[in-house]
């Protein structure tokens, strides 16, 4: 999770970012001013914030009533860094809604302890999040199905090929249960492709394959925008999927680590079993035939990493197989 | 009230009011280890804090978390300085606070102190009380690497 430090005493800064880089699962990002951090956070998201209140120009105060006030920050937790005898500045503080007060001189142990818990805090308010997006979401991928050829039976395998990748990568297992629930909705964007090009039995004419090409975009617009982690994991796969490592993808173009590792895991599970389905137009391709593609295909088509991960654990694939086979789901 | 330290703040007898408090409390105390320095540096440190940090940290990236702060604090004093000769006491207070700080932010309790006069002093648009201090914190500093050297903190080895 990303810490976002602000303070404009070196030492002060340094010391902060190294006590927080000693918590688990924590990304100190230092900046010495409250300018600063507020151009970070128009970038990015931080998960905890820690911002000393005496800085020249903008205060800490001023930084706190900043970022409450935006749409995207007003929730994250926000520590004020103070010295004990400011009893008014942690009055005003606690009105602007700061989330908690570490007192200077730092307490080491204090201080993890409070990142601890804000973090765990920050991390179960995700999750809330994505419990309340996840009916929704379920039934969402359910309409995708009902608007692609495919069987369900590979979106169940896909998704599950996904988290493998993801678990291979180190993800935790929050992280691991998010691609797992997005991954499904990558083709939404079928919705908004006319019957008569989705379902084309014959060869697409270019005219066509342009069209068939904006279902990235469709199925981001449908999700963008979105406060829950695992709503917004799935905008980024379903924009970004059909992206290729070398370039040569669509809609962007998008290279090598620039692609979102969620959708270069995606392309690598979707596709395999895509090769490995059975489709009216096509006999399944056997296991050995599809690895030895997506292999070929490594730094090209497919992030090297990803398809020696994937291929790392032949038994894993052959459970989903197996467990997920499209008789299973009678056809 | 327990007790209480008078202002314009003395050096030596807050240094006794503290000393005498944190007696009773392990966790808060603090220990003289000035040792061989005879002028008038403060060599207190914040045994707890510090040891807590090295442990923390491990002796390298301590050494370098010191190194930033003789730096900075150099710099700090010669703006202090520059502050003070151009009158400009707020600036000068506000350069003693940041000092105090991150000196107590590491256990430099004795440093601290020093910073906490020169704020008083700059606060009361005292020059020749500022110049003092600006003039004790450097001496300080200078013994700072060596007494923390007996805490088994050194600084990082230069590469040359």
């Amino acid at each position: 999770m990303n810490v976002l430090i602000v303070d404009d005493n070196p030492t002060n800064l340094q010391l902060l970012k190294l006590l927080v880089a000693k918590v688990d699962d924590c990304v100190p990002v230092a900046v010495d001013s409250a300018e600063k951090a507020l151009a970070w956070c128009a970038q990015n998201e931080p998960d905890l914030v820690l911002t000393d209140y005496m800085m020249p120009d903008m205060d800490g105060l001023e930084l706190l009533s900043r970022l409450r006030a935006s749409e995207t920050m007003f929730e994250v937790p926000i520590v004020v860094v103070t010295t004990t005898d400011l009893k008014e500045v942690r009055q005003r503080a606690l009105e602007l809604g700061a989330s908690d007060f570490i007192t200077k001189p730092v307490d080491p142990p204090e201080l993890r302890a409070r990142v601890r818990n804000l973090l765990a805090l920050r991390a179960s308010q995700m999750k809330l999040k994505d419990r309340a997006a996840q009916d929704l979401v379920i039934r969402l991928s359910r309409t995708a199905e009902y608007r692609d050829p495919e069987t369900g039976a590979h979106i169940e395998r896909m998704a599950r090929y996904a988290r493998l990748i993801a678990a291979k990568l180190g993800w935790s297992e929050d992280e691991q249960e998010r691609i797992l629930m997005a991954a499904p909705m990558h083709d939404i964007g079928k919705v908004g492709i006319p019957d008569h090009i989705l379902l084309k039995p014959a060869r697409l004419t270019p005219e066509e394959f342009t069209a068939m090409q904006q279902h990235p975009r469709l199925g981001h617009g449908i999700l963008k925008g979105s406060t829950s982690p695992l709503v917004q994991m799935a905008a980024e796969i379903a924009l970004y999927h059909h992206e290729k490592f070398d370039g040569g993808g669509y809609p962007e173009g998008l290279k090598g680590e620039a692609i979102p590792l969620t959708a270069r895991i995606v392309a690598v599970a979707d596709v395999f079993d895509a090769l490995t389905s059975q489709r009216p137009y096509k006999k399944p391709w056997t296991v050995e035939q599809a690895k030895e593609l997506l292999q070929s295909q490594r730094g090209l088509h497919f992030d090297a990493v990803c398809v020696d991960l994937f291929f790392s654990d032949m038994d894993a694939i052959e459970a989903i197989r197996s467990e997920f086979s499209d008789e299973s789901r009678g056809l | 009230m327990n007790d209480y330290v008078a202002k314009p703040i003395d050096r030596t007898k807050l240094a006794e009011v503290v000393a005498r408090w944190s007696q009773n409390n392990d966790d808060l105390a603090v220990t003289s280890i000035g040792g061989e320095s005879d002028d008038d540096v403060v060599g207190l440190f914040n045994p707890v804090l510090l040891g807590d940090l090295k442990e923390t940290l491990g002796p390298e990236a301590m050494g370098e978390l010191l190194q930033t702060y003789l730096d900075d604090s150099a710099e700090r004093l010669g703006n202090a300085e520059a502050d003070l000769a151009a009158s400009s006491f707020k600036a000068t207070a506000s350069e003693a606070h940041s000092l105090k700080g991150a000196s107590a932010n590491l256990g430099f309790d004795g440093l601290a102190m020093i910073a906490v006069q020169l704020e008083a002093a700059a606060k009361a648009a005292d020059a020749v009380g500022c110049k003092s201090e600006i003039g004790a914190y450097r001496k300080a500093l200078v013994h700072l690497p060596k007494q923390l050297s007996k805490l088994g903190i050194s600084l990082p080895k230069v590469v040359s």
